[in-house]
């Protein structure tokens, strides 16, 4: 976990939650990221990523909890020129050249990078004469990238910075990023691509229906989820009995076969031929983060009931069988 | 307060309207010109009609410059740059005192061209008034404010 020193160097989020109306966006939220760190907030649509990142930027209010930003209010940090933002549905100002809305931006900023740089890096410099609403959608979050650059913030908050991107653009947005922040940057975004968060983050946030309910490496989410899954063909086996098996974290029945999800595959093998020596068609395979994401954010009913239950941290691990 | 960048854009990005420069440049010089003539001896209250058209279409020219400013407040709202700016360092009555001398600096080419139009057509000799003109001016060019975006803003 983050090492954050006790004058705040990075973000704490304490106990943050945010409600509109009925819907609780965001439930108690507790998170602490250190300067330096490239964290992904990962979460299906809805998951309360937007809401967290707006109430990091100062934009919401939260219902309850505090949000610290290098020892201040996001408000001070922003005031500051810390913090630089993607809003997930932001683009640069309409009317002007993108070498224009640069030069714009960085004269709200006390220390901004010089313009020609910043255009450079980030690749707008082949399209700075065009004017913003004349882009394609690549080039819009390239020029948007710029402006979240050319402040030289210490944090960058990036809301679903790739979306509308293709792969391949998604990929060169990445390598720009890269190139662009110095080492030292804080960088937080949000995503729905397993990939992008996989692949640029140094640590991923899992949220789910506005909690917290994986914290790690991608490798660390896997496990978390059962590093490994067993495919057998069973009939007639009590899925139940079969979740109890030393080293299975899960079980779920389909049809004729059962799908273990394993913390110890080869334990978990042996255990399950010792018992059940029936088992036909067996399949021991890794899991893809992709499954570790489904697994762990998908839908619970006992999630939208209002009691105070603890975040659960690695929820989903052994639920199936206790259902 | 004064951050003299976005107030240079916040002027360019009206001139990037071309109905921006139509209604308040275009429209009210080629009205004077097209009106004037026809009625060049007439003293309506009593100030010589060349005057008295030429304050009426700089205050025309000017109250445009004052409603345009407000408009692009909503146009940021509506494009969510106004969102955007809140994430960084620009304050917002920087980004409000910017749209209101937005709205005064852009009134200024309207008056001095219809100034220059006014002297073409004689205004500056003329007996009962010629003297008049700046303060007529100086009268369109602050009240036409009352249109403008203090009040797109609140």
């Amino acid at each position: 976990m983050a090492n954050v020193d006790a004058s705040g160097g990075g973000i704490v989020l304490s106990r943050l939650s945010k409600s509109y109306g009925q819907v609780r966006a965001v439930r108690s939220i507790d998170l602490m990221i250190a300067p330096g760190e490239t964290v992904a907030l990962l979460g299906p649509n809805g998951a309360g990523k937007t809401t967290t990142l707006d109430m990091m930027l100062g934009l919401t209010h939260p219902d309850q909890g505090t949000v610290s930003v290098f020892g201040v209010p996001p408000a001070a940090a922003v005031r500051a020129g810390r913090i630089g933002a993607m809003l997930q549905t932001g683009s640069p100002p309409d009317l002007l050249k993108v070498r224009e809305a640069v030069t714009l931006v960085a004269s709200y900023y006390p220390h901004p990078l010089p313009v020609e740089d910043v255009l450079r890096l980030t690749g707008a410099a082949e399209f700075a004469d065009r004017r913003t609403t004349k882009l394609s959608g690549g080039q819009t979050r390239r020029a948007y990238f710029a402006l979240a650059l050319v402040g030289n913030p210490d944090l960058f908050i990036l809301d679903e910075p790739t979306s509308g991107i293709d792969v391949e653009g998604r990929r060169d947005f990445w390598q720009t990023m890269r190139s662009a922040t110095e080492r030292g940057k804080t960088i937080v975004f949000a995503t729905h691509y397993l990939e992008e968060a996989d692949a640029f983050a140094d640590r991923i946030v899992l949220i789910a229906r506005g909690r917290i309910v994986a914290d790690g490496p991608a490798t660390e989410i896997k496990a978390q989820a059962g590093s490994h899954t067993i495919r057998a063909t069973l009939p007639g086996v009590d899925v139940a009995s079969l979740g109890a098996l030393p080293g299975v974290v899960g079980a779920e029945r389909h049809g004729d076969a059962v799908i273990l999800s394993c913390s110890d595959a080869d334990m978990a093998l042996s255990a399950l031929l010792t018992r059940c020596p029936a088992a036909r068609d067996i399949e021991v395979r890794g899991v893809s983060l992709e499954e570790a994401f489904v697994e762990l954010t998908a839908d619970d009913p006992d999630g939208d009931s209002t009691s105070t239950e603890q975040d659960r941290g690695g929820a989903g691990t052994g639920e199936k069988v206790t259902r | 307060m004064i951050n003299t960048t976005h107030l240079r854009y916040d002027i360019l990005r009206m001139y990037r309207v071309p109905t921006t420069v139509g209604l308040t440049i275009a429209l009210p010089l080629v009205v004077y010109y097209a009106v004037t003539p026809g009625s060049r001896h007439a003293h309506p209250e009593g100030i010589p009609f060349p005057l008295y058209f030429m304050t009426g279409m700089a205050a025309y020219g000017a109250m445009w410059a004052a409603v345009f400013p407000g408009a692009h407040v909503a146009r940021d709202r509506a494009s969510g740059w106004t969102r955007h700016t809140r994430t960084t360092p620009l304050r917002a009555d920087t980004y409000f005192v910017s749209k209101v001398l937005t709205s005064y600096l852009v009134a200024i080419p309207t008056l001095v061209l219809l100034g220059l139009a006014g002297a073409s057509l004689g205004v500056g000799s003329m007996p009962r008034g010629g003297w008049r003109w700046p303060g007529c001016f100086s009268s369109a060019w602050h009240r036409s404010l009352c249109w403008g975006s203090p009040w797109a803003t609140c």
